[in-house]
């Protein structure tokens, strides 16, 4: 589900290009360290195959809905991680600019969900721990499925934070994420079995592209550990500071911009301008973020940029530590299961 | 102007997969020759056609270009004097307009931007196709695509063509225009091709390839004329040639 | 099926747009993206409750539709298509916010609806300008001049790529589709299990076609980088355009517009 620019905060928006940004240019070095420049007009047609492929629907048994596949998964397996999340990111792109769908700001979210989550996150830390070099059997299918159900669970829960921290929207935390993780959960389990089922089939069909591209990726280890804490640096300081900017909203800019000209608009006695200056009362009594209260945000109205603010920043943080937890427990978890697992196997050896 | 001479010493070249695909061709094609490549589909042709500007390296034997043989290391020399131009038109024009296309090649060989621009116009009015340099390349017809491909490589000036079925998937009247557009060229000419109509009009000489192996090299006059020859490779002499099926029918009445 | 052609030819639609020579189309497509780019974040750094604000900056897109003769019809269509993530979200907005925020006449209007209506504008007015920005310029001028703007390389390309073979790999796969619902009787829809086979056929022939084009491209000389003799110009006419945009919107971002009027008025009074 595409995060749109109706609905985000320059703040929030900020925030995710920054995370986006860092992870596209972190691909951008790998690839440039560790491709060939054949890589370069596959990568391209790849991109216009996920764009095709998206566009066809296939129903949902039993619902008569449709749906389509997304492709992340997919595009990782074969062209290794950080090409994939380039892929991904350009297809975004040219949808943002043909269909409209996003918008440029929330590109930034857009790229976050849907090709670094899967790409950068659930592909090494999920599926290739499942999978490792099995391009069959059971292997395949839940490797497959558990990640595209967590890539997408994940990507979902990353539309709802970002929403809600957008204050744009009145839906309720609790409501939202009723209502998109189920979903997310149909569509991911579908993503799954698409994605193993076409793998199969190139499996079978031409071996040689499977073997060619999974050199490239075992080749390089994945520094899991490294990437993680970067992330998490990037975003909580990016995540204070722009949640801090984004708290001195556009009241606390014309309040500035009255107090640097000294003077406060004064409200003419004509009609227009007194719905005008309604809209503008109202807007400081019901605050976008942040702890709401109509004292405090009276107060926020009085802040003007630069001045910290507590209630945001700390709401800020917070959703993007719980994020950041979630995201970090669960490659823990699968990691350290592997680890046993390897062991176990190379004792029986 | 012999210093342009193609030639192929015992080439040989198998698959990854150990199936052999060329199997000890030996042939010599000198300056301003036009020579076509016939014989059934996987016979070999467009390997042979690959090894002549080393998309493809020989497994054992030689390829020579102008006394050059055709390795790693001569590659960059070698595309510039064997231009290919291939099958289908859209893997060949991969830029966003057609001027861009035309150009690519001649940029790639570090030549300042006003040859590129005099390189790029010339060849575009040689295919007679200059009015559409600012077109995208999808909105084009096959016929066009077609010539404009060949452009491409004409930008470049190469002193050989290698064409992998020039002719195939277009309509008559662009078909026309292309074999008039072949016959106006002065470059040794390499074409791979099931169109032996074509071929009857455009190329002096035939190779036959057979399973890997040049099994005839003589004019195209004479290896059209052997219908036993041609029956073996699985081909059929071009329908020009063949007695018109409704005379025929109209003499045994009579 | 139809909506794989449908887009095909709205694609090709844009693309015959953005080949049009007017004085939009021919400024630098770096001034293009960057304006787009300002604009966007001023549309989207308003209060949510603030629709008075958000009416004048449907200058910008409505300076550009007029511009660059792009038809009125063409993108209210393309901006319905895209307006069903943002009218569903928005939607909830009048059920979650109730109080009282003006009166329309005597009719009272909750917070919620004021909001969900500056959605949907914050939706035209952002959505719109990414239309624009791509009918104006093209995808192969955005990609190059995102190069300029210092995009690395191999991103660039990418997107050139992409563009490129849209067209024809969603051609490719219009007629797998149309194969086989030529052979399916009336059944609608496909499974998942013939999806899967149809998604494998293509992703062998892009394969395919990705490698002849990299033959195809090594044999005129690419060694991993991408020329081009097009060149772009910043001129005056870009500083103008870009520098003039600038000042509107912070003009529109700081409610210039209910400013200039107070002033106005203030000097009646005295």
């Amino acid at each position: 589900m595409h995060m749109a620019d109706a609905l985000i905060s320059p703040g929030v928006s900020g925030l995710m290009w920054a995370a986006s940004a860092g992870a596209l240019g972190y691909s951008v070095r790998k690839i440039n360290q560790f491709m060939d420049d054949s890589k370069i007009p596959l990568m391209g047609v790849m991109g216009a195959f996920i764009f095709a492929a998206q566009m066809i629907n296939f129903t949902i048994p039993g619902t008569g809905s449709s749906g389509h596949i997304c492709g992340s998964l997919l595009l990782a397996v074969i062209l290794g991680p950080y090409a994939a999340l380039l892929v991904i990111a350009s297809v975004l792109v040219v949808q943002a600019l043909i269909f409209a769908d996003g918008g440029l700001l929330a590109l930034g979210c857009n790229i976050f969900n849907i090709g670094v989550i899967p790409c950068l996150l659930a592909y090494p830390l999920i599926y290739r721990t499942i999978v490792c070099r099995h391009i069959t059997g059971i292997r395949l299918w839940s490797g497959s499925v558990i990640t595209a159900i967590i890539s997408l669970q994940l990507g979902a829960f990353a539309v709802v934070l970002e929403t809600l921290f957008s204050g744009i929207s009145e839906l309720p935390f609790t409501g939202f994420v009723l209502l998109m993780q189920p979903i997310h959960l149909a569509i991911g389990l579908v993503e799954g079995l698409l994605t193993a089922s076409v793998l199969i089939l190139i499996k079978n069909a031409r071996p040689e592209i499977l073997t060619e591209y999974k050199d490239n990726v075992t080749k390089q280890r994945f520094p899991i550990k490294g990437f993680i804490i970067t992330i998490i640096l990037t975003a909580l300081i990016i995540g204070g500071i722009g949640s801090w900017f984004a708290s001195a909203r556009p009241d606390g800019l014309e309040w500035s911009i009255a107090g640097v000209t000294d003077n406060e608009l004064s409200v003419p006695a004509e009609p227009l301008h007194q719905t005008a200056a309604k809209l503008q009362q109202a807007s400081s009594i019901l605050p976008g973020y942040g702890f709401k209260t109509t004292a405090e945000a009276n107060n926020e109205t009085r802040s003007g940029w630069g001045e910290v603010n507590s209630g945001s920043t700390v709401s800020g943080l917070v959703g993007i530590a719980l994020t950041l937890l979630l995201a970090a427990g669960l490659g823990i978890i699968l990691k350290q299961r592997f680890k046993q697992r390897r062991t176990v196997t190379a004792k029986g050896r | 102007m012999s210093h342009h001479i193609i030639e192929a010493d015992n080439l040989s070249y198998h698959y990854p997969d150990k199936t052999d695909a060329l199997d000890g061709i030996n042939f010599s094609i000198t300056h301003g020759e036009s020579v076509a490549l016939i014989g059934e589909n996987g016979a070999g042709k467009s390997t042979l056609l690959m090894h002549l500007n080393g998309s493809l390296l020989a497994s054992s034997g030689e390829m020579r270009i102008g006394h050059i043989p055709v390795t790693k290391r001569t590659l960059a020399h070698i595309r510039q004097s064997v231009g290919m131009v291939f099958q289908d038109s859209d893997d060949q024009l991969f830029m966003a307009t057609v001027f861009d296309d035309v150009a690519f090649g001649p940029l790639n060989m570090g030549l300042a931007e006003a040859e590129v621009k005099r390189r790029a116009e010339a060849a575009l009015a040689t295919v007679g196709l200059l009015k559409l340099k600012d077109r995208r390349p999808y909105h084009l017809s096959g016929g066009e695509k077609r010539r404009i491909a060949i452009a491409t490589v004409l930008a470049m000036e190469p002193n050989v063509l290698a064409m992998d079925e020039p002719s195939s998937g277009l309509d008559p009247k662009a078909r026309r225009m292309l074999i008039k557009l072949l016959k106006s060229f002065k470059h040794t000419r390499i074409i791979a091709s099931h169109d032996l109509d074509m071929i009857a009009e455009v190329c002096e000489r035939t190779l036959v390839i057979f399973a890997g192996k040049v099994v005839a090299d003589d004019t195209t006059e004479k290896i059209f004329a052997d219908h036993e020859l041609l029956k073996r490779c699985s081909l059929e002499p071009p329908l020009s040639m063949q007695s018109c099926p409704v005379c025929s029918m109209l003499n045994k009445k009579g | 099926m139809s909506k794989l052609s449908e887009i095909f030819i709205d694609i090709s639609d844009m693309e015959k747009m953005a080949g049009r020579s007017s004085l939009v189309h021919r400024l630098d497509p770096r001034c293009k993206l960057l304006v787009t780019l300002l604009f966007t974040i001023t549309v989207v750094s308003f209060n949510r409750y603030d629709l008075m604000a958000l009416i004048p900056c449907f200058t910008y897109p409505l300076f550009l539709l007029i511009a660059a003769e792009i038809p009125f019809t063409y993108l209210m269509k393309k901006l319905v298509l895209a307006s069903i993530f943002a009218l569903m979200l928005g939607i909830v907005n009048p059920f979650f916010d109730r109080e009282t925020m003006l009166y329309l006449g005597s009719v009272p209007i909750s917070g919620g609806w004021v909001s969900f209506i500056s959605i949907m504008l914050r939706f035209a007015l952002t959505a719109s300008a990414a239309l624009l920005l791509l009918t104006t310029t093209g995808m192969y001028n955005i990609s190059r001049g995102l190069e300029k703007l210092g995009v690395p390389q191999v991103f660039v390309m990418q997107l050139f790529f992409l563009s490129r073979y849209l067209f024809l790999l969603t051609d490719e796969a219009s007629r797998l589709v149309r194969a086989r619902a030529a052979r399916s009787f009336g059944q609608r829809g496909l499974g998942l299990n013939s999806l899967s086979h149809l998604l494998s056929t293509l992703f062998m022939r892009s394969f395919d076609r990705a490698e002849n084009i990299y033959i195809a491209m090594r044999c005129r000389g690419f060694n991993g980088r991408m020329r081009s003799v097009t060149k772009f110009r910043w001129g005056g006419a870009e500083t103008i355009f870009t520098v003039s945009w600038i000042v509107f919107f912070i003009f529109f971002r700081f409610n210039g517009l209910s400013y200039v009027i107070s002033l106005y008025h203030q000097l009646n009074i005295y």
